[in-house]
């Protein structure tokens, strides 16, 4: 007697899944939009919080992975290779993830200031790490050491071609992914009213993707990048001053651009835990912090990204929390 | 490497040898930064290197790091550059 499948298969509204790729952030299966209310209290700002961090590999980054790989794959670009990309671990953790389910080996090259947290996380995924001074070659070379080293696997002989780069800097299929997933997404999250949009300049696929989406459905929108200082401690963000711009940016969506030092980031971020229960990490502080800033004395519903939680930061708030929260003898 | 070492060579007394001619910047730098740093401050690494930005690049580049450039050797088209950890 043969045995039918008892197998349900996947239901959404159940949230149950057969995949965890299923997970990945969807205009059918969106991340969660949360309002900040405290922070923003007495102000006429709408501030809604986008929390990436639902995704289930632990960032905004997902996405592009997801669009990344699947847009090789369709151009038949990942037979018989190995993946190697520079990122500052989001990235790396999302393709490595995607990788193994792929039955893949994936390379990181990762820039300085990567919390310890992440560079373990990426080995337990089965990656190899490459940790990368930003000054790789004190003579004459660009800061972006990890983008470098990431391109000498791909265009050294003694690989014999052997890796390709997804490379999330210069790829269309970054952009793409958050075009057709984020941008979306927030639009129906909040029915079309959004006024204000802001995001970090990191690859800057989201503030382009989602930038560019915004403003066909409504070309008042307003898209504000947010800009970390030169030798700033937020993994993910980049100063376009001190690192090259990726070529994926379309200057042209936005609007304007805020610039945030790491104290107001990281003093954002601590009220964020406190006053509003997010756990999110530096970067989403920033966001923040820009958010209010540009926002003082305006109005309308704006939706600002938070593309990680705080769980991989402990090394970094170490240093920001003192003797804060130890027995007060 | 299985290659002939002349006699100051030998003298030297080589601790590694590693062969950057298929790399290319920043790998070729990176890769002796990396060998230099697991041997004892003293000993003497062996690197092959390409003419042109090899050569150009990885003797400064390692001068810079505080190592010392102890011989260089011509090869054809390429060096074997000799390498001494320092601090």
């Amino acid at each position: 007697m043969v045995r039918e499948s008892t197998r349900l298969g996947s239901n959404a509204a159940l949230r149950r899944y057969e995949d965890v790729r299923e997970l990945i952030g969807s205009p059918e299966n969106p991340t969660p939009l949360v309002r900040v209310g405290r922070v923003t209290k007495d102000r006429k700002l709408d501030l809604y919080l986008k929390l990436e961090w639902f995704n289930p590999f632990g960032s905004i980054k997902d996405r592009t992975a997801k669009y990344l790989l699947e847009g090789m794959a369709e151009r038949g670009e990942l037979e018989g290779k190995e993946l190697v990309e520079p990122t500052s671990g989001n990235t790396g953790l999302a393709l490595a993830a995607l990788a193994a389910l792929a039955g893949k080996r994936l390379t990181v090259t990762i820039p300085d200031g990567v919390p310890e947290e992440k560079m373990v996380l990426l080995r337990m995924l089965g990656a190899e790490v490459w940790p990368t001074p930003d000054d790789l070659c004190p003579v004459d070379h660009p800061k972006d050491g990890a983008i470098a080293l990431a391109h000498s696997f791909v265009d050294g002989e003694a690989y014999g071609g052997r890796y390709v780069m997804p490379n999330q800097y210069e790829n269309p299929d970054n952009v793409r992914a958050h075009y057709e997933t984020t941008g979306p997404e927030i639009w129906k999250q909040t029915e079309g009213q959004i006024r204000y949009f802001f995001a970090g300049f990191g690859t800057c696929g989201t503030i382009t993707g989602v930038g560019k989406c915004l403003k066909e459905r409504n070309p008042r929108v307003q898209v504000i990048a947010v800009e970390p200082q030169k030798g700033h401690r937020l993994p993910g963000m980049k100063n376009l001053g001190e690192s090259k711009p990726p070529a994926i940016l379309d200057r042209s969506v936005i609007d304007h651009v805020v610039r945030v030092d790491d104290g107001p980031a990281y003093a954002m971020t601590k009220r964020l835990f406190r006053e509003e229960g997010l756990i999110v990490g530096p970067s989403t502080g920033a966001i923040v912090h820009a958010a209010l800033e540009f926002g003082s004395g305006k109005e309308g519903i704006a939706v600002a990204v938070s593309p990680d939680g705080g769980f991989k930061y402990a090394s970094f708030f170490t240093d920001i929390l003192g003797d804060e929260g130890k027995p007060a003898i | 490497m299985a290659h002939e070492r002349h006699q100051e060579e030998e003298e030297l007394g080589v601790a590694r040898s590693i062969d950057l001619t298929g790399e290319v910047c920043p790998m070729t730098f990176f890769k002796a930064k990396l060998h230099l740093e697991r041997l004892r401050i003293g000993e003497v690494l062996e690197v092959l290197l390409k003419d042109g930005e090899q050569m150009r690049n990885v003797p400064r580049s390692v001068k810079e790091e505080g190592h010392q450039i102890v011989h260089v050797r011509r090869e054809d088209d390429r060096y074997r550059v000799f390498i001494r950890r320092q601090a």
